[in-house]
């Protein structure tokens, strides 16, 4: 009686290969994986060809993109010395760093506060009534979101209506014009802003803990708090984390809209964001070069953070994203 | 146990953020614009049938992008010129920034037939010098009859470098309407006893301004309930703020010294001026947010009667709601006056900016396979006949002609007071606003039918009161650096210099600091090479002169 046997390997003999084998095994999964990878591919990496403009004198012709691009005198390091040279560029990074760095700080805990919160309450409807008040800033545009801060802080506004009454100011405080204060209107109407919405996550995470973990604590003694303490947030941590880390990343991205729709002439100083600088020396003037050095620079340093945060949180032992 | 618990908050932010984004996107972009796709469509279909049914030839369709209309071309005016001319335009729509839009046509060569681009900003310069645009001078001599009458030297005036014509004026001819003043409500002034020297359109001093803004403001320190505001103004139109104070003292764009063009900032009657805002700002005068007031703000203000001065153009929301609730013959409204620095004759003031080549220019791309049927197009648009069409509607609907003048209809003058922009909309006046030109037609009618026919009372006195102090800004418009160069940049810096100063010098509490404050910021123009910019604007004005020059000796 003949045996088939599978002579396949015999004549792949790199299928021999552990790492090989292991990826024929798996290789529904990376089927699974191809949609994602091209979506990269084509959206995040390919584009990044068009960093060279930052490095060229580039000049819009007609339809042509690629020809005037790469036509384009090569000018080397000439618009980052420009950026890095003028006195635009220690303020702007303050303004990035400082306002970000504020709106982290105020807008990373209010989430875990309002997620550990929700997750005490027991009556239901109250409990989605919050969430969904909660999240709904989020999906107002800032156009609108703007306007209403705008108003709200206005010399006659209702806050300025309310600190009047209570006697705490005799003439209305102009918020707006009052460049200093502007790094704190654009850090809490922010938070305002994406609270809700990044409770959600922690919501889940906590919704994810075994029921047993907080059974047992009770039986051991632990009150709500102790159980919040020792149970909840030891739980949470990774994400935490992860969210911390992804935060990290977006601190040079402090968004446009808001410093664009908040921002004045009299406030500038303090509301110049790299982003509207690129937008307005860049963009309006139509030195495209400009606007994608700058551009570039703030992808650089962003790229940076998230490594660091990233390697350290490894070294510390804790959650990291890669 | 841990793993699992990343893998799953992970998972549960990638799913929220991809549900987000393409929830986001589905419901932002596409049904809007298969919206607009489909009834630009059925537009299209729709006139285009009709029109074939009358007309022998098929008209061809020409896409045509105009920042300020994304109507569909169906509106009785749109079906007239089809009918004459043959040409039947789709408008592109108009989304966010329109020079954004038009650098993405220009880049991804996906151009209109026909763009309308403003003639002082840097993209028209683009366009032209990316070959966009064609050359109409041959065109112009062989089709187009009547644009070669009535520019005149307004086209030998907007050559580009290679003395060729890339476009044609919209708005051209200088406007003779009023532009910015300083407005100040005429009850008050009777009531101070300047009643007839304001009926007659008089100017006031500077002096005279701020004596009224203080009793004004010792005579209703509140009004109901409110603390009063003797001044404010809109601080989305900062330039219009600076430029009415400007005009007091006959500033121009420029500071002419010696020939040479420099900052207006060096004008050493700038820091005078600086001074009187800031006196007017430290009395309590000033509104205090008038560096940010919004036009919602400004409106509210001005129609609360808290108001008695502004500075800018007609206060017409104000107006509107003071003359429906106090009745049509009411004198409880603003009136625009000219307000002069000491030793500054009236006639001299700059009150109204206006540029006798118009504010956007209207040209033919490469994509365009029509182009001779484009420039006749434009022709028949830029003659009388289709200037009455496009800005007074169809003949006979809402105009006849009688005694050789038109006339509009009542019922066209009721529904424009009423609604204009309704009115605009239904019948297609003033809805196309292509080639017009400024001012009255050959009857002594405004082409304006909508803002140029009928005056009220407070435009007729502004054409008294304001008389003279229109000027031209053309020989000014856009001498900076070339747009991507290092200089541009530059002058961009200065500019923000200047807003920046202005304000926080406007702000300063007292006049000494704001010496200090003046000397840091001539300092820091210095700084960023300023005399190399006022260098380039020199020499682009002289060649620009001696365009004007040769252009007005043909």
């Amino acid at each position: 009686m003949e045996v088939e046997v599978d002579r396949s390997n015999e004549k792949m003999p790199f299928l021999k290969n552990p790492t090989i084998k292991k990826m024929v095994r798996q290789r529904y999964f990376y089927l699974l994986l191809i949609p994602g990878v091209v979506w990269a591919a084509l959206f995040s990496y390919a584009p990044m060809v068009g960093l060279y403009m930052a490095f060229v004198d580039y000049q819009p012709t007609l339809g042509d993109f690629w020809g005037s691009l790469f036509k384009a005198d090569f000018v080397g390091f000439q618009w980052f010395d420009y950026f890095f040279s003028g006195q635009d560029f220690v303020r702007v990074m303050r303004n990035t760093l400082v306002s970000s760095v504020l709106t982290l700080s105020i807008g990373f805990i209010l989430p875990i506060f309002i997620a550990i919160a929700l997750n005490e309450v027991r009556i239901n409807w109250f409990k989605r009534t919050v969430q969904t008040a909660s999240y709904l800033p989020f999906f107002i545009s800032w156009v609108v979101a703007a306007s209403i801060v705008i108003t709200l802080l206005s010399a006659e506004g209702p806050v300025n209506q309310l600190l009047m009454k209570i006697g705490f100011v005799e003439q209305g405080v102009l918020f707006m014009q009052e460049g200093k204060l502007f790094w704190i209107i654009i850090a809490l109407s922010n938070s305002w802003k994406e609270m809700g919405y990044t409770s959600i996550m922690y919501v889940a995470a906590i919704a994810a803990i075994p029921t047993e973990l907080f059974e047992a604590a009770k039986v051991d003694g632990a009150g709500r708090l102790k159980q919040i303490w020792h149970v909840l947030l030891p739980m949470v941590r990774p994400t935490i984390i992860i969210l911390l880390i992804l935060n990290i990343g977006e601190l040079m991205n402090t968004g446009f809209d808001q410093y664009f729709l908040l921002g004045n002439s009299l406030n500038r100083s303090y509301s110049d964001v790299i982003d509207t600088y690129a937008f307005r020396y860049g963009i309006q003037n139509g030195m495209f070069s400009y606007a994608a050095a700058v551009s570039m620079f703030k992808a650089v340093v962003a790229f940076i953070l998230v490594i660091t945060v990233n390697n350290i949180s490894k070294k510390m032992g804790q959650a990291h994203l890669f | 146990m841990k793993k699992r618990i990343i893998l799953a908050g992970l998972l549960a932010s990638i799913m929220l953020l991809s549900a987000c984004n393409t929830g986001n996107k589905n419901s932002g972009n596409n049904p809007s614009e298969a919206a607009s796709n489909a009834t630009s469509n059925a537009a299209s279909n729709e006139a285009s049938s009709e029109a074939s049914s009358e007309a022998p030839k098929e008209p061809i369709t020409l896409t045509l992008f105009d920042k300020n209309v994304g109507d569909p071309f169906t509106n009785p005016v749109a079906k007239e010129i089809t009918d004459r001319t043959g040409v039947f335009i789709e408008i592109q729509q108009p989304t966010g920034n329109p020079d954004e839009k038009l650098n993405l046509m220009l880049v991804s060569g996906d151009l209109p037939d026909i763009a309308l681009i403003d003639r002082r900003e840097a993209t028209m310069n683009k366009y032209i010098a990316g070959g966009a645009f064609i050359p109409l001078n041959d065109l112009i001599d062989q089709y187009a009859p009547n644009i070669k009458a009535r520019y005149g030297d307004v086209l030998s005036k907007s050559v580009y470098e290679d003395g060729k014509n890339y476009y044609l004026n919209n708005w051209y001819g200088l406007d003779p309407n009023p532009n910015w003043a300083i407005n100040m409500r005429m009850d008050i002034l009777e009531e101070f006893g300047y009643g007839e020297r304001a009926k007659a359109g008089d100017s006031f001093t500077q002096e005279e301004f701020l004596d009224l803004l203080r009793k004004f403001k010792a005579k209703y320190p509140d009004v109901d309930g409110k603390p009063s505001i003797p001044m404010t103004v809109n601080a989305e139109h900062m330039p219009t703020i600076i430029g009415s104070f400007k005009a007091m003292y006959g500033m121009k764009t420029y500071y002419e010294k010696d020939g040479r063009l420099e900052f207006i900032v060096r004008d050493p009657r700038y820091l005078e001026m600086i001074k009187y805002i800031n006196n007017l700002y430290t009395e309590g005068l000033l509104d205090r947010e008038w560096g940010i007031n919004k036009a919602q703000n400004y409106a509210q203000k001005t129609a609360s009667g808290r108001v008695f001065a502004t500075a800018g153009g007609v206060v017409n929301e104000a107006n509107t709601a003071f003359r429906a609730e106090l009745g049509e013959d009411t004198n409880h409204l603003f009136y625009a006056f000219k307000v002069t620095a000491p030793g500054v004759d009236p006639q001299k003031t700059t009150y109204g900016p206006r540029s006798s080549l118009g504010w956007d220019g209207v040209g033919i791309t490469v994509a365009n396979k029509h182009p001779v049927e484009t420039i006749k197009f434009l022709d028949f648009l830029a003659s009388e006949e289709g200037q009455y069409l496009l800005m007074w509607g169809k003949e006979g609907e809402n105009w006849t002609m009688e005694n050789g003048v038109h006339v509009p209809k009542k019922e066209a003058l009721d529904a424009m007071s009423a609604d204009w922009a309704g009115f605009s909309k239904t019948t297609g006046a003033r809805k196309w606003t292509w080639m017009i030109r400024n001012g009255l037609g050959e009857d002594g009618t405004a082409y304006d039918l909508i803002f140029g026919y009928h005056k009220d009372n407070v435009n007729q006195h502004a054409l008294k009161s304001m008389e003279g102090s229109s000027w031209d800004t053309a020989l000014y418009d856009d001498l900076g650096p070339k747009a991507g160069s290092p200089d541009a940049l530059s002058e961009q810096k200065i500019k923000d210099i200047i807003d920046n100063s202005f304000s926080a010098m406007v702000y300063a509490k007292s006049q000494d600091e704001i010496d200090g404050m003046y000397k840091k910021m001539i300092a820091e123009l210095d700084a960023n090479s300023a005399v190399k910019i006022e260098d380039i604007y020199t020499a682009n004005y002289k060649v620009r002169m001696d365009l004007y020059n040769s252009a007005e000796s043909k």
